[in-house]
């Protein structure tokens, strides 16, 4: 059983946030699974390129970006329950906002579908994007979010930074200067026809013919058309931005960030208790995964060799947790599990939530 | 010995890249040769690299991106003026292939420009070393003329060019982890890309196979150990290393490659 301060109320929207390996996937779906348990109606949604939730879900290839239900009978539970997940795609996704805005014909182009590719950079914008459509449907009591490890957890964070940059007023310049036109309803975005902006359509030009030269000439075309269709949808883009900041309150969101006993990983945690300070609210938990202490109890081994494993790993072990108390209010040790089948594993880490 | 000139470590987040990279660079210096480490990671392990007297490559993302076009321009001004337009800047945030392209060209050049140079990369999976191979690919599609498709065609080339570059992927010694890097192999593979043997990290195997006397989770962690290896009889094998510094655990893990190439 986990030793906590205070366990985690469930919220509108849980993360999960952490660098590779420490078992954020496995731990999110667990959370999944416990809180369908509670007869709570879950959507989980992972970003993370690596998929490994399509191992833990059984959920095929063809399946991914579109919400599939999952049985809790695959976690060898008796009930009846089930709850949705979504392997995201960022091209799904930018599907979906097109159908919304009526743009659906002109997204079928090379340049957007490398953007949305699983490794192409639009991953944190879209995944904003997904998270506040699933939410608008007011159709589950909690989404989870699995995010990306490593530093696509600050880019995740920084995402909002990112639209802003995207749709950014030099930005809109340049389609101004294409004569690119937009039918819709803001024109706030565009600037004033001064002396400035046509100092600034001037140094276009040429930035735009020096651009030429290195990427050849269809590139600049279609990558202003792929960004076109892109600003036509650009009011979608801005209300996530404007969500982005709810994301922040203590009544509406559980931050989890996960770390692991079995990693020589500290740095990492007070990286990552850095940038949880400068984004998240205080109101936070720390989960050390795959715990030993309480499996070694009773083990007392003679041979030198075993005594050494066994001290090195408890020593790690307590480095991690000792930094762990003094910078982190609320901790949950999770033990480490170890099971042939990944749902297993997930029914087994489900019941440290308890 | 194989003579490839390029070696990049890969696999998922927490399998101990960066310790098997650097005791593979270790190894080759020991072997004689002149070998550069280059790490994708924002943290490089300097102080390790300091204490093994290996030399490092340092390339800065959009520092990188700035030197090729300058270079393709024939001009620094207009190149600097290029990077800090906000369009440019958009651009390349929204394509971080196309930054990491750049940063293997780079690679390849001073490959070519001294054919003494052996570089090891330590670079993730997902994001870094998916992206790096795919980006020539879907680039290719992309822009069709300009100065930048002769680049890409280059990189292919280096890419392709059997005895070039060696990839190894890093695993953990368990079924779930072995499963998602033989997926990665296959990917890698699907690219057209060499690869050596797979590599099982902290292995506890040869500690434990022996013992009868083991808590619960040391037994189950023995048997799911032993299918996986059952599955992969020439693996190179890097066992668990009860030390905490790191550099002593790079230095026990450079004997082991020695070993293994011998």
């Amino acid at each position: 059983m986990a030793k906590v301060v205070h366990l985690p109320n469930n919220k509108k929207v849980e993360f999960f946030c952490g660098t590779g390996g420490v078992g954020k996937t496995t731990t999110a779906a667990a959370r999944a699974v416990y809180l369908t348990k509670l007869n709570k109606k879950v959507l989980l949604i992972t970003i993370d390129p690596a998929k490994r939730l399509k191992q833990v879900l059984g959920i095929e290839n063809k399946e991914e970006g579109t919400i599939q239900n999952v049985s809790l009978k695959l976690f060898e539970d008796q009930n009846e329950l089930s709850f949705d997940a979504l392997l995201m795609t960022p091209y799904s996704t930018l599907k979906r906002v097109a159908e919304e805005n009526n743009t659906s014909d002109k997204i079928d182009t090379n340049i957007l579908k490398t953007l949305t590719k699983p490794y192409g950079g639009m991953n944190e914008i879209m995944s904003i994007v997904e998270l506040q459509m699933q939410l608008k449907k007011h159709h589950y009591d909690t989404i989870i979010l699995d995010t990306p490890p490593g530093k696509h957890f600050i880019d995740f964070l920084e995402s909002s930074k990112k639209i802003q940059n995207f749709f950014d007023k030099t930005f809109v310049e340049i389609f101004q200067f294409l004569d690119k036109s937009f039918q819709t309803k803001s024109t706030k975005f565009f600037a004033p026809k001064n002396l400035i902006t046509n100092l600034v359509s001037t140094g276009i030009k040429k930035l735009l013919s020096y651009l030429e030269d290195v990427t050849g000439e269809s590139f600049v075309k279609e990558f202003i058309d792929s960004v076109s269709v892109l600003y036509l949808n650009r009011q979608t883009f801005l209300d996530a931005l404007q969500f982005h900041q709810q994301l922040k309150k203590v009544e509406f969101s559980n931050w989890f960030l996960v770390t692991s006993a079995d990693q020589h990983k500290i740095d990492e945690a007070v990286e990552l208790k850095k940038e949880a300070e400068s984004f998240i609210h205080h109101d936070h938990f720390l989960i050390i995964n795959k715990c030993l202490t309480q499996d070694f109890q009773d083990w007392s081994p003679q041979k030198i060799e075993l005594i050494q494993l066994k001290e090195s790993l408890l020593h790690r072990e307590k480095l991690l947790k000792e930094f762990s108390s003094k910078n982190f209010e609320n901790i949950l040790e999770f033990h480490e599990v170890l099971s042939p089948s990944p749902q297993e594993h997930v029914a087994s880490l489900s019941k440290e939530f308890h | 010995m194989s003579s490839h000139r390029l070696f990049i470590i890969t696999g998922k987040g927490g399998v101990g890249k960066t310790t098997v990279a650097l005791a593979y660079a270790n190894h080759l210096k020991d072997q004689g040769k002149k070998v550069k480490f280059f790490s994708f990671l924002q943290h490089s392990p300097h102080k390790i690299l300091k204490s093994l007297h290996l030399p490092e490559i340092h390339l800065e993302l959009f520092k990188s991106a700035e030197v090729y076009i300058a270079k393709k321009l024939n001009s620094e001004t207009i190149a600097h003026w290029i990077m800090h337009t906000p369009f440019f800047k958009s651009l390349f945030q929204m394509i971080p292939g196309l930054g990491h392209m750049i940063l293997f060209g780079h690679i390849i050049d001073e490959l070519e420009n001294d054919p003494e140079l052996i570089v090891v990369m330590d670079a993730p999976a997902s994001g870094h070393a998916l992206t790096m191979f795919e980006s020539t690919a879907t680039f290719e599609t992309i822009f069709k003329s300009g100065l930048i498709v002769k680049d890409i065609d280059r990189m292919n080339r280096f890419i392709k060019t059997k005895g070039n570059l060696l990839t190894y992927v890093v695993t953990l010694p368990f079924p779930m982890a072995h499963q998602e890097a033989k997926e990665l192999q296959r990917e890698l593979t699907e690219k057209n890309v060499e690869l050596g043997p797979l590599i099982l990290n902290d292995s506890l195997h040869e500690l434990l196979a022996t013992e009868s006397d083991l808590p619960a989770l040391l037994k189950n962690r023995l048997e799911l150990e032993k299918t996986v290896l059952a599955e992969e009889p020439d693996c190179l094998i890097i066992p668990h290393f009860n030390n905490d510094s790191s550099l002593e655990r790079v230095q026990l893990a450079t004997e082991k490659v020695m070993q293994w190439q011998k």
